[in-house]
């Protein structure tokens, strides 16, 4: 029974199906309440009384309804006890004034009772809300049951008022004890709970005070009939402030009232000044101009109470809306092709700073990441599948607002959508990795099988050759022979350069510019070829794919040169130059249109997916000019 | 007279050398060998004078069976000729004591007279330091340690690689912690590795990590 109301929200968090006993006994009680009440109506006929015993029935009710919600709750419990006080009133009153109490007699009952009713909703409410435990409240509690008493006893035997005044005055100091001491220990539970109790104790604060104004300021009819109306909207309210999770936090009603009262106050303010400046000027129907006044001074004060409102919302969780200006500062980077996953980090902070949170993750997989504490993880869904998660940090250690999650909620479907995007481009650019990394390994392999196979036979075909020339030199095939010497020592040449460009592993060292050096040096050697001259002026490291890539560059373009441009000079030229490497062979030899072969093709495919570009045109005055453009910043590897 | 003794796997190469040093009336071939073991069977009263050796053959590699033939014959010079090259076979090849290292697509005449300097007892290398390089490129290793990985995992051996936990290298890559364990357990799975810090020896191996490549980062 004493486990605090947390806890037993927790064990019941699952709705009940079907009637519960607990909602059998409310139902008893409202019956046994109700039915004493009608009974006691119908025979007394004296209303006032009957309409503050009619409002406990009404407790039953909403004591029902909370424990049909959680079978447990200690709230629902009270309120069911509470509705049998008719019962109690009646049962005295007939303990007293004999079996059949007329109906002052019953008034009596009423009057005599009412500081044990008063201290009973007052203390019982509360305490079932959260209970506090400790002398403090045996204190608070023993005060109010002796205030009660003390009224009880002063009148049921005529004592002096005095005692009765004290008497409830010892009531309402055990009651308001209790109650600080509820309101002191909600202080460290969790925020629900804190806004929960706030708002009960302003309730039946407020209900105490219209109850005792009611009776202190008017004849005793109008007081029974307020208390009984009181009674059902306590009951009322209570079943509602149990059942509702989602509180706003109190300063945002605080700043509401505010609001509202300044405006009705400059209204009235106006109004005033209206019919100050009317009466004195004379001027007819005084009062229906202060009216109107009061009316449009109201109508125009509203926007300015709303921007008041919304400004200060706004600036606690974020104004839920995201700008162009505010995409264009979180998305400038991402013009330049890099890592996919970096629009996850944009999308994230785009929720974050839409709902005011302090920092948004978002994370890829079927797996849900550990989160922090005080984090909330949202999981993202897209056509039933998992795709990742949402992890929020929310600017309040006790976790985002009600406004918060909303903004949030209403941002997941997007995020979710994005997280399955940027998913298929990691997927995507993962494939073209190992297509590349495969195509890289077989030409590797096959440039290796090209050297080691057909390597020996030219070397091995050349001595013969060369042995045959030298050992009959004069022989009708010499001139065969010769050829056949050049043409081996071409084709082997030939052989070495096209695995030199093709698996450029003179390139692991990380040093460009002096493979580029031994590249250039291998082209240098052939006898009437053309002359090759390198320009290199590289700063900082360029990623090993950009490597490569300029260095195949090179070795295409050379090779493209001496193929087809029957050319005298080729000049190569590698620069960098903010944020972008330029690769130019230019040769002079006979131009005219280029048909891309297999190499210029998939080097111009290698350039696009770096993000770069590869572009052949006429040199001037004569000769082809290949251009290759890559950004240096690329930093993937394939 | 200089007699040769030319030990090499492939016919067409064996054929043409024979060919070629029968060419030079100062050479001789003394007998021709197609591997370790027929060079270690040669009778006992040949005694050659320069050696000419393939690095790879079907049963052992050039170096040891130099270093073997030159305990036979102390007199013995021995050339390495071959396809394959890296600096370090031409250093550990000169270390043993070889007497030279020459590439088989040099020009015939070159080959002609590496055999007459190594003979006149001067020690021979290969063409030009870019032709080695060329060959380098053509023996790189072609069994890749990493092979069996896709670039899901390449992608987070990199950064395992640059020391980073789990932990980071999930928020690096915007996954959670419990993917990149499943991944990394897959992972030693197909490089056959029992630890991380064997996959990360692997893979820092193999080049991967950022800190070399991308000092500007660091």
């Amino acid at each position: 029974m004493l486990s605090s109301v947390a806890e037993s929200w927790a064990e019941n968090s699952v709705p009940s199906r079907g009637v519960t006993v607990e909602v059998l006994l409310a139902a008893v009680c409202f019956s046994l309440s109700a039915g004493l009440t009608a009974v006691a109506a119908m025979t007394r006929q004296e209303p006032p009384s009957v309409a503050l015993l009619a409002g406990w029935p009404v407790l039953a009710l909403a004591g029902g309804v909370v424990l049909d919600q959680r079978a447990a709750s200690h709230v629902g419990r009270a309120l069911t006890v509470l509705a049998l006080v008719p019962v109690l009133d009646i049962a005295w009153a007939a303990a007293r004034f004999g079996g059949s109490p007329a109906a002052p007699d019953l008034a009596r009952a009423v009057a005599e009772l009412a500081a044990v009713q008063a201290a009973g909703v007052a203390i019982a409410i509360p305490w079932a809300f959260r209970s506090p435990h400790g002398v403090g409240r045996a204190v608070g509690v023993v005060l109010a049951a002796t205030g009660a008493l003390a009224v009880l006893v002063a009148e049921a035997e005529f004592v002096r008022s005095q005692v009765r005044i004290a008497g409830w005055a010892l009531v309402v100091l055990g009651c308001a004890g209790v109650w600080m001491l509820v309101a002191r220990g909600a202080r460290t539970d969790d925020r629900t709970t804190r806004r929960r109790i706030a708002w009960l104790l302003v309730s039946l604060a407020l209900a105490g005070a219209v109850v005792a104004a009611a009776w202190l300021v008017s004849d005793a009819n109008l007081g029974y009939y307020v208390t009984g109306s009181v009674l059902v909207v306590t009951a009322l309210v209570v079943a509602r402030l149990s059942l509702h999770k989602d509180f706003r936090p109190l300063d945002e009603h605080v700043l509401d009232l505010v609001l509202v009262a300044s405006a009705v106050g400059a209204a009235v303010l106006m109004a005033l000044l209206v019919r100050l400046g009317a009466g004195l000027t004379r001027l007819p129907s005084a009062n229906t101009s202060a009216v109107y006044t009061a009316l449009v001074t109201a109508v125009m004060a509203a926007p300015g109470a709303l921007w008041v409102r919304r400004t200060v919302l706004a600036r606690r969780y974020g104004s839920g809306l995201i700008s162009p200006a505010d995409v264009a500062v979180i998305t400038a980077d991402l013009h330049a092709k890099t890592d996919p996953r970096n629009l996850l980090d944009k999308a994230a902070r785009i929720v974050a700073a839409a709902s005011g949170s302090r920092e948004a993750r978002i994370v890829l997989g079927e797996d849900a990441p550990v989160i922090p504490e005080h984090w909330v993880l949202h999981p993202l869904d897209v056509g039933g599948d998992r795709v990742g998660a949402l992890i929020v940090e929310s600017s309040d250690p006790e976790g985002p607002e009600l406004r918060q999650q909303r903004i949030v909620a209403q941002l997941l479907p997007t995020v979710a959508l994005v997280a399955r995007a940027v998913g298929l481009a990691v997927e995507t650019e993962h494939a073209r990795r190992d297509v590349a990394r495969e195509r890289d390994a077989e030409r590797k392999r096959v440039m290796g099988d090209l050297h080691d196979g057909l390597g020996p036979v030219l070397a091995g075909m050349s001595m013969r050759v060369q042995a045959t020339l030298r050992t009959a030199p004069s022989s009708e095939y010499a001139g065969l022979l010769h050829d056949l010497a050049a043409g081996l020592a071409a084709s082997r040449t030939d052989l070495r350069r096209i695995v030199a460009g093709i698996t450029p592993s003179s390139l692991d060292d990380g040093d460009l510019g002096s493979a580029l050096d031994r590249l250039v040096e291998s082209f240098q050697g052939v006898a009437g070829g053309p002359r090759v001259t390198l320009d290199v002026a590289l700063d900082g490291v360029l990623s090993s794919a950009v490597q490569v890539a300029v260095y195949r560059s090179v070795a295409e373009g050379i090779t493209n040169a001496l193929r087809h441009a029957a050319a005298s000079a080729i000049d190569v030229q590698v620069q960098a130059r903010r944020g972008v490497v330029l690769v130019d062979v230019v040769d002079d030899g006979v131009g005219g249109l280029v048909v891309p072969g297999v190499g210029l093709s998939s080097l111009a495919q290698r350039a696009n997916s770096l993000g770069g570009c590869l572009k052949v045109t006429a040199a001037d005055p004569k000769g082809t000019r290949m251009h290759v453009e890559l950004p240096a910043g690329e930093r993937a590897r394939t | 007279m200089i007699s040769v003794l030319v030990v090499d796997d492939h016919p067409v190469v064996l054929a043409g050398l024979a060919a070629l040093i029968g060419s030079d009336p100062q050479l001789s071939v003394l007998a021709t060998a197609r591997s370790a073991a027929g060079a270690r069977e040669l009778a006992g009263d040949v005694e050659p004078t320069v050696a000419v050796l393939d690095l790879q053959l079907p049963d052992g590699d050039g170096i040891s069976l130099g270093i073997e033939l030159k305990r036979r014959w102390p007199s013995l010079r021995v050339l390495i000729l071959t396809m394959h090259a890296d600096e370090a076979t031409v250093i550990q090849s000169l270390a043993s004591g070889l007497d030279g290292y020459l590439l088989k697509d040099a020009d015939p005449e070159d080959v002609l007279a590496a055999i007459h300097s190594a003979a006149g007892g001067s020690l021979v290398v290969g063409r030009s330091v870019s032709a080695v390089v060329v060959a380098a490129a053509a023996s790189a290793p072609r069994t890749d340690a990493l092979a069996a990985l896709d670039a899901r995992d390449l992608e987070i051996l990199d950064l395992m690689v640059d020391g980073l936990p789990t932990s980071q290298v999930a928020m690096r890559l915007y996954l959670a912690p419990k993917t990149v364990r499943n991944r990394i357990s897959e992972m030693l799975g197909k490089l056959g590795v029992s630890s991380r810090d064997e996959a990360i020896k692997l893979g820092r191996a193999a080049g991967l990590g950022s800190s070399r490549k991308r000092p500007q980062e660091s």
